[in-house]
């Protein structure tokens, strides 16, 4: 984290001189984060390309307010998140959209799934997902769900800097993360039976 | 030990936060194949997540983003000077204006006779004390209102 700090405190200090090319490393560094928080939240391609673009063109606006109180990287992705929000919020599209016959169905699929004790299936079938049917599944998750997973399992961020791109508290965070981890797993289950792989 | 089996938040937490777990939750998992084949089927969930391929831009965003602030910041002092270049043209004007009225002012003054002068003057200030006498009148009128 120091070492990241020093990085970081270097890198902005040559972008405020004036150095374009250190702006080039930020965005190169921090573009892999900023594109998959985009792409969970926004559905179209455009859309993703010009929030991408209004991202990086904030961040530079705004970097001599930096504090660097977290990673700059955290703080480029809470840009990216505040920017997806209010980019949905514009559209009224709903973050999380839980409703109760969902919640109930999960528990329904979970408890069929351990009355028979039938757990080999589940894992045979989690096996043999194949990469394009997860992604797919993931898509339709809320955007919050979608990115939430993403953060934690494809950037692989703690939960204290996904705390802080979001600003939500942890407790909230891990709930959020189990129910999108059982919702996924259960529309793969769901999905598997209907399907009768 | 638990005899239930456990509930899904405690088998994700046995997945993903380990250390965080209840001591029952432990030993449940210790003697529990069905428990342990939940919590491996949301291990592999978790790793089938990782090995999907990173979503990608169809274009070199850097590139895009340093080409946005170029022109942003060529077009900031172009806008600048037309910006300084139309007020001074605004003061120029003003300044024309006033140095136009002043001048005609003075000739006007310079081309009437005292009785005509008196004449004008008498009647500006009989226009200036209608004007004050009605600012009094709505004056008083507000004053009255206020204590009601
Ligand atoms: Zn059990």
């Amino acid at each position: 984290m120091r070492q990241d700090q020093s990085t970081d405190k270097k890198l902005v200090k040559k972008v405020l001189e004036g150095n374009s090319n250190a702006f080039k490393t930020i965005v190169v560094n921090t573009q892999g984060l900023v594109v998959q928080i985009i792409y969970k939240m926004i559905k179209n391609q455009e859309d993703r390309e010009d929030l991408a673009q209004e991202v990086f063109l904030k961040a530079y606006d705004k970097l001599g307010s930096f504090k660097f109180n977290s990673k700059l990287s955290t703080w480029i992705g809470t840009i990216t998140y505040n920017t997806c929000l209010n980019f949905l919020e514009k559209k009224k599209i709903l973050i999380l959209n839980i409703d109760e016959d969902g919640l109930e169905s999960w528990d329904l699929i979970d408890r069929k799934v351990l009355g028979n004790s039938n757990s080999q299936v589940d894992s045979h079938i989690l096996r043999k997902e194949k990469h394009q049917i997860i992604a797919s599944e993931i898509e339709n998750l809320p955007p919050l769900y979608k990115t939430l997973i993403s953060l934690y399992h494809n950037q692989e961020l703690s939960y204290k800097e996904i705390g802080e791109i979001t600003s939500l508290p942890e407790g909230t965070l891990k709930n959020y993360l189990y129910r999108a981890r059982k919702q996924l797993k259960n529309n793969l289950l769901g999905k598997y039976k209907r399907e009768d792989l | 030990m638990k005899n239930k089996h456990l509930i899904d938040s405690e088998i994700q937490q046995f997945a993903f936060d380990e250390s965080e777990c209840e001591k029952d939750v432990v030993e449940h998992m210790s003697s529990c194949s069905l428990c342990k084949q939940r919590v491996e089927d949301y291990v592999l969930l978790s790793t089938s997540i990782k090995s999907i391929p990173d979503p990608a831009l169809g274009f070199d965003l850097s590139k895009r983003v340093l080409m946005q602030l170029e022109t942003s910041s060529k077009k900031k002092p172009l806008l600048d000077y037309f910006v300084y270049a139309l007020i001074t043209l605004s003061g120029l004007l003003v300044g024309f204006c006033v140095a136009c009225f002043s001048l005609f002012c003075i000739n006007w003054f310079k081309g009437n006779s005292t009785v005509s002068m008196a004449f004008i003057i008498c009647i500006a200030l009989s226009i200036l004390m209608i004007l004050i006498n009605d600012i009094m009148k709505s004056h008083r009128r507000k004053m009255k209102m206020l204590k009601f």
